[in-house]
Parts: structure tokens; sequence; C-alpha cells
């Protein structure tokens, strides 16, 4: 995930929300706040060392 | 999880009322803020497994609407609305209202059926999509509401 969040965030200059984090990383939504259970897109931006995603999605 | 808590109540079925209050509880969840979502009356419609699919839009008497009232109530217009609102979310690559369902189940939001506007509608517990996490009283909001902000959507 947070290779993901790297390199989409190279690619696009935008961090990944967390249903791109999920289809771009293979892992699913549920596993996702399973390991982060604050706030899991913020947390995995922080980790990835990205700028937090934006957008309400 | 958290100390903060939202419960919200979806009480409407269009698209444009429907998204609102998923929208919101998806974007508790991702915030770290506890999150429900209570479905009654018409807001039965996001949450039933034969009409999530089908949400429609209302253009009339909606002072919003781009299109004439007397044209908005002709038949198929409503189709017609939908359709061109479906299409606009579809290209800013929004999910879908039953996709919305899966990832606030996935994200751990609870979403309950309202057990009155059930009976009222006629509405079996088997109609509804998998992820309702219940049917529940206005008594059992309140207690489930404990603490939480409370949005009427």
């Amino acid at each position: 995930m947070i290779r993901f969040a790297r390199a989409e965030y190279q690619r696009s200059g935008k961090s990944p929300n967390i249903r791109m984090l999920s289809t771009g990383s293979g892992v699913s939504t549920k596993e996702i706040y399973e390991l982060f259970k604050k706030a899991p897109g913020m947390a995995a931006a922080r980790l990835a060392g990205v700028p937090k995603p934006v957008g309400c999605i | 999880m958290s100390d903060r808590k939202v419960a919200i109540i979806c009480s409407k079925g269009g698209l444009d009322e429907a998204y609102p209050a998923l929208i919101l509880a998806n974007a508790a969840r991702m915030s770290g803020i506890d999150a429900f979502v209570f479905f009654t009356f018409y807001g039965l419609d996001v949450i039933t497994e034969k009409r999530v699919d089908s949400l429609h839009v209302n253009m009339v008497g909606n002072p919003s609407s781009p299109m004439p009232t007397m044209l908005a109530g002709l038949p198929g217009m409503e189709n017609i609305a939908a359709k061109m609102m479906q299409k606009r979310m579809d290209a800013l690559g929004l999910p879908t209202a039953r996709e919305m369902i899966q990832t606030l189940h996935d994200s751990g939001a609870q979403l309950y059926a309202c057990q009155l506007a059930m009976e009222m509608m006629d509405i079996q517990p088997t109609d509804l999509v998998e992820q309702v996490e219940g049917v529940i009283t206005a008594g059992d909001f309140y207690e489930l509401a404990d603490g939480a902000q409370i949005i009427f959507t």
C-alpha cells in the first residue's frame, strides 16, 4: 500500500484515497480499516510520506 | 475506535438525497469517526435489493432544476434526469450507491433499517441488501446514537 501510494503520488501528483489504495494495492477496504483503525487514508499517506488525500470519497 | 460518532438519518431515496447521506457516512469513517446510518421511509430504497440500482432524481418542484416544472413532470423525465446525473457521477468516478453501501459496510459503518417504515411499505428483512446490520425502532436509534452527532437528510 505504501509503495502504491508513493508511486501514485509520483505519477499523478495526488495522494490516493482509500478506494484507490484498495484497487491499486489489492488490499481490500475491510483489511485497510483493520490495519489502520483511525483515518486509514491519512495514516497510509503519512507512512508513505505523501500529502493527505483530498476529496469526499 | 473513536471518540467522535455520527448518526445519519436517511429519509429520502432520490439520487440527490441518498448520496449526501452515503458520502457523509463514508467521509466520517475515512476521518476516523464512528458512523451509522438509519434508513427510513423512502430512504429504505437505498438499502432495498430491488431498488438500490435504480435510484431516481425528482426535478418536479425543485427550484434548482434546470428543467421547467411543467416539463419535468412529463412521463420519463425523471428517468432522463436520473440518467444524466448518474452519467456526471460516473464521469467523476463516484461509486454507485451499491458500491458505497459495500464500502460503508467494509469500513465498519453500521446500516440500519427502520422497522415502522418497513411495516408501512410492506418491506421484508429479506428484501434488504445483506450489508444491513438490522431492523430497529426509533427508540433503538436513540440508544445507538448516544453521544453521537445526528444528521438528518
